[in-house]
């Protein structure tokens, strides 16, 4: 086990070091002189200067990423070109806003999912396994932004109930918790479907039932524990993809996480802090899967039977 | 011979199991009866897609959807099992009659230790506490011949061997003490030497607790060593049944004879070994006459359109031999001319 | 316990080219959702095309368009639905009907043409890694690596932040995100089927690699290709329409469904029709692409359960 666990985190080594590479590339990819994009039209040739010696534009590519990468270790992503912040600073209080975010997403997706997902099993191929189906392909072909504007238009705009925007307050996390999670809902649901219906076919569920153990039992603790298991990658993938879909549902409702962010920044022109806030959001999904893969590899050590 | 009167244990009169598949009705079980008493072990044998398994499944009621029980009783005791509610039922099985299965492999849950699988039928019936369940579960394990129960009731499935299993699985379907045990092909995915074993471990505990066996196999090789009576099944019907000796010193019916040849037996070259040509007839169409009558060397017209009757034998038998119940027309009367199979098959 | 004989599932099985498609077919229209899905997406096509021949041909007129989806007016702003506006008008008193109608070629196109460039590259790179192996496969599994671990919209967010807003660059970005994904499933099903014996046999003939890749391998992988090609869309679009609806991606006044989304949504508290028609036409042409694919797996992958 420490040795998978050893050869998975040497495995990340160059999945970590490319994520950087490709971040930090994604500059060179602005056409014309980044300095002009980032400071504008109005700038002059000495504010230009200024700009390209700050951030070290005049070296060589190779330089700079060396220099990149050195600082990255430090914990160093640069400074905001607009206020001259640490990018660092302004990415760590609204990176723990977006893991919250996430979290909740996570909550509505994992309890809704499996939910649905284990009545779907259970009543296979009866009007509520087809309805519940239908509405999960559905809950997926659904962009979360839209579902968004319509919880709002709905809860804050015609009820009253809810408010439309910020973050802290338990008011405040519903209809984003809803709206992060109700593709990932889908998905799982879906997944716990057939994870179970391959389950509960097995002989053990068989052997279960023999014993005495009532239907509930049966579903519950015998399939529903096996089951779990191919679903626990799902629900852990799910999370890195609540992590972008949080650009999304953060602008929505006005929530001042790192998508927000990102977007804010872009619309800047602020390289370096799109640049940070891309860099943190893809190291934090490949850490995530990586103890989703060790989960995964715990779990199923006693499925293995040879 | 002893158990004329005597209440069964188990009473299957008429059973009929069928599956409901999109292309129509599959009778897989059609009109089966048998009976075991305590004490008694009553082997079932056939051939793959023969419906003893499904008899044995419909016994317990774990006949899953599309297959249903569409006919007969099956009584345990004296109480029919078939009117009991879902829930009435759940109290009988693992506690009153209980089943072991073919694939010790897989029979077993992987997430859960063996102790605890154990410990979770005994709580189920005997409403004991976890500790009191747990010192149970031990207790069977020891009862099924496993060293170090104390510390193998806390591994997992996967840490034991099949033969360890399949004492596990043993001691989950013992562990409250049932009136019958249905053990499905107990044997058939284990090493040979373990086989021998886990016969011996079965009969063992039957010896001790006076239960009811029903053992379902393909294999003679069992039948012979651990049934009191037998009852051989064909395309979901009983084509024979019989005590043990009677039926290997005289096997009446073509297809029991056939089963009996392809025993592999030492003092015969293998190339010699005689199978029975052809397979079982699928559900979907069987015929209208005997079933057999595609497999069977002797078939005659008669075969092909009548359907004939399990019966006791009234024709071409020899004179003082004791005979069970054959569903074979060369035991009627309707049948003129020797005995064909005459000489062909015994296995003395 | 019936023993009946295993055939390897789905592989081996080399049926006549036109008598396979006859099957999908009748499989494709018995299956629920296919055919469901089939039937919208039929439709919006029909919509894609009336707009595109309209264009071409000069004087005919197929459109099913009432007004002209870029021309203002005014006076009839915010205008609710009615038997002219069958869904009403914008904030510049456009017809949103006539927009969506136009608007459905634009995002068709961007999701096809995105998936078939990622699959095209995808192809190209998964036979490299998957046939040729060695140094190929791990150079080209691990960039597969470093480009999914951007969770979801992030990566094209960065491309297209860096390469400006416009309706190419988000094609562009959007291929590169579908490379990877088509990449491992080429691979993977190489490797499948590169070891059977019908191959191996070939190979020991002394074919040609090309020979061996384009006539044996190709239409042997086709079906996990052409399945998640279709999931793959939906996705797509999905993303396109949530950079549009950040700002990043096609730009006013091309009626993109998500630009109009952002559009709407500040108009929302008194005007709800701008966010819920373009929203709903969003959901049909995804659900559609969904639950085809998903028919399509149910028909071609014989491992997945109904």
């Amino acid at each position: 086990m420490h040795i998978f666990i050893l050869r998975r985190l040497l495995q990340l080594i160059p999945v970590l070091f490319g994520v950087t590479l490709v971040a930090f590339l994604i500059i060179q990819l602005v056409p014309g002189d980044v300095a002009q994009v980032m400071a504008g039209e109005a700038a002059s040739e000495a504010q230009l200067e200024q700009m390209r010696e700050n951030l070290g534009l005049n070296d060589p590519l190779v330089v700079q990423y060396g220099r990149f990468l050195g600082d990255l270790i430090m914990f160093d992503l640069g400074e905001s070109v607009r206020t001259g912040q640490p990018v660092m600073d302004i990415i760590a209080p609204r990176f723990i806003i977006t893991v919250e975010l996430a979290l909740w997403g996570m909550v509505v997706a994992v309890s809704v999912g499996l939910f649905f997902g284990i009545l779907s099993a259970t009543y296979r191929n009866t009007i509520r396994d087809y309805g519940t189906m239908t509405l999960a392909v559905v809950g997926l072909s659904m962009p979360n932004f839209w579902l968004g504007l319509l919880l709002i238009y709905w809860f804050s705009i015609q009820l009253g109930v809810l408010p439309t925007s910020g973050w802290g307050t338990w008011q405040q996390v519903i209809m984003p918790a809803i709206t992060m999670g109700t593709a990932g809902a889908a998905v799982i649901a879906r997944m716990t479907r057939s994870s179970m219906l391959e389950v509960i076919d097995q002989d053990y569920v068989r052997t279960a039932r023999a014993k005495g153990v009532s239907e509930r039992f049966v579903v519950y603790k015998h399939a529903f524990r096996n089951a779990l298991i191919p679903v626990v990658t799902v629900i852990g993938l799910q999370f890195g993809y609540f992590l972008s879909g949080a650009v999304l549902t953060e602008n929505v409702f006005a929530i001042n996480g790192l998508g927000r962010l990102v977007v804010d920044a872009i619309s800047q022109r602020d390289f370096p802090v799109v640049q940070g806030a891309v860099i943190v959001l893809a190291i934090t999904f490949v850490f995530v899967n990586f103890l989703v893969d060790i989960a995964y590899r715990v779990l199923n050590k006693r499925i293995d039977l040879n | 011979m002893a158990s004329n009167e005597q209440t069964p244990v188990l009473e299957v009169k008429g059973l009929q199991t069928s599956f409901f598949t999109p292309d129509g009705e599959v009778k897989a079980v059609d009109g089966v009866d048998f009976s075991v008493n305590s004490n008694e072990t009553l082997g079932i044998v056939g051939e793959s897609g023969s419906g003893k398994s499904i008899t044995s499944l419909s016994v317990m009621r774990l006949i899953q959807h599309p297959g249903k029980i569409v006919g007969g009783t099956i009584e345990l005791s004296g109480e029919d099992l078939l009117k009991k509610s879902k829930q009435q039922f759940a109290k009988y099985r693992g506690n009153r009659l209980s089943m072991i299965f073919q694939e010790p492999m897989t029979s077993l849950n992987p997430v859960f230790t063996v102790g605890s699988q154990i410990a979770e039928a005994v709580r189920i019936h005997k409403k004991l506490d976890k500790k009191a369940a747990w010192q149970e579960a031990v207790n069977m394990l020891k009862l099924v011949g496993i060293p170090a129960p104390e510390d193998r009731a806390k591994r997992y499935p996967h840490e034991l061997s099949g033969g360890m299993r399949q004492r596990v699985m043993i001691a989950i379907a013992l562990s409250c003490d049932p009136e019958l045990l249905i053990a499905d092909e107990p044997t058939t995915a284990l090493d040979v030497t373990i086989q021998a074993q886990i016969l011996e471990l079965i009969k063992e505990l039957q010896e001790k607790s006076g239960m009811a066996v029903l053992m379902i196999t393909h294999d003679l090789g069992v039948i012979a060593e651990t049934a009191d009576k037998v009852v051989v099944m064909y395309a979901g019907e009983v084509v024979e049944q019989a005590d043990v000796k009677t039926l290997f010193k005289r096997p009446l019916h073509p297809y029991t004879q056939g089963l009996m040849n392809a025993i592999p037996r030492h003092d015969i070259d293998l190339d010699e070994l005689e199978m029975i040509p052809g397979t079982v007839p699928t559900p979907q169409n069987m015929p209208s006459g005997c079933r057999f009558a595609e497999r069977c060397p002797y078939a005659r017209d008669l075969c092909v359109e009548k359907h004939p009757e399990l019966a006791t034998p009234s024709n071409n038998v020899d004179e003082g031999i004791t005979t069970g119940q054959t569903r074979c027309w060369i035991y009627t009367d309707e049948w003129d001319g020797p005995n064909p199979t005459k000489g062909v098959a015994t296995n003395q | 316990m019936g023993s009946t004989v295993n055939q390897s599932p789905g592989k081996a099985e080399i049926a006549a080219p036109e008598s396979r498609f006859k099957g999908l077919m009748k499989q494709l229209i018995r299956n629920k959702s296919s055919l469901f899905g089939g039937i919208i997406l039929i439709f919006f096509l029909l919509i894609a095309l009336s707009t595109v021949l309209s264009q071409w041909i000069p004087g005919w007129n197929f459109s099913l368009m009432t007004h002209s989806p870029t021309s203002t007016d005014v006076l009839n702003r915010f205008a609710p639905p009615s038997a002219d506006h069958w869904f009403g008008t914008d904030q510049n008193g456009r017809d949103i009907y006539s927009r969506i109608i136009f608007g459905t070629h634009l995002t068709i196109w961007i999701g096809t043409s995105a998936v078939l460039i990622g699959a095209v590259f995808g192809i190209f790179f998964g036979l490299l890694a998957g046939y040729y192996g060695k140094i190929w496969d791990t150079i080209i599994m691990r960039a597969a690596d470093i480009l999914l671990a951007f969770p979801g919209i992030l990566l094209a967010l960065a491309i297209v932040s860096a390469l400006g807003a416009s309706m190419n660059n988000v094609i562009i970005a959007l291929s590169i995100y579908n490379i990877p994904v088509f990449a491992r499933i080429v691979r993977g099903s190489v490797l499948e089927v590169k070891n059977i014996e019908y191959v191996e046999a070939i190979r020991a003939l002394g074919a040609r690699d090309g020979k061996i890749i384009f006539q044996h391998i190709l239409p042997n992988v086709s079906s996990p290709i052409i399945v998640q090609a279709s999931l793959q869309i939906a996705t797509t679009i999905l993303s396109a329409a949530g950079l549009s609806f950040l700002g990043v991606g096609v730009q006013p006044p091309l009626p993109e469904w998500g630009a109009m989304l952002n559009d709407g949504r500040s108009y929302m508290w008194d005007n709800p029709h701008l966010t819920i028609f373009p929203g709903i036409a969003i959901v049909l042409l995804v659900l559609a692409f969904n639950m085809l694919g998903d028919g399509l797996r149910d028909a071609l992958d014989p491992r997945s359960k109904k």
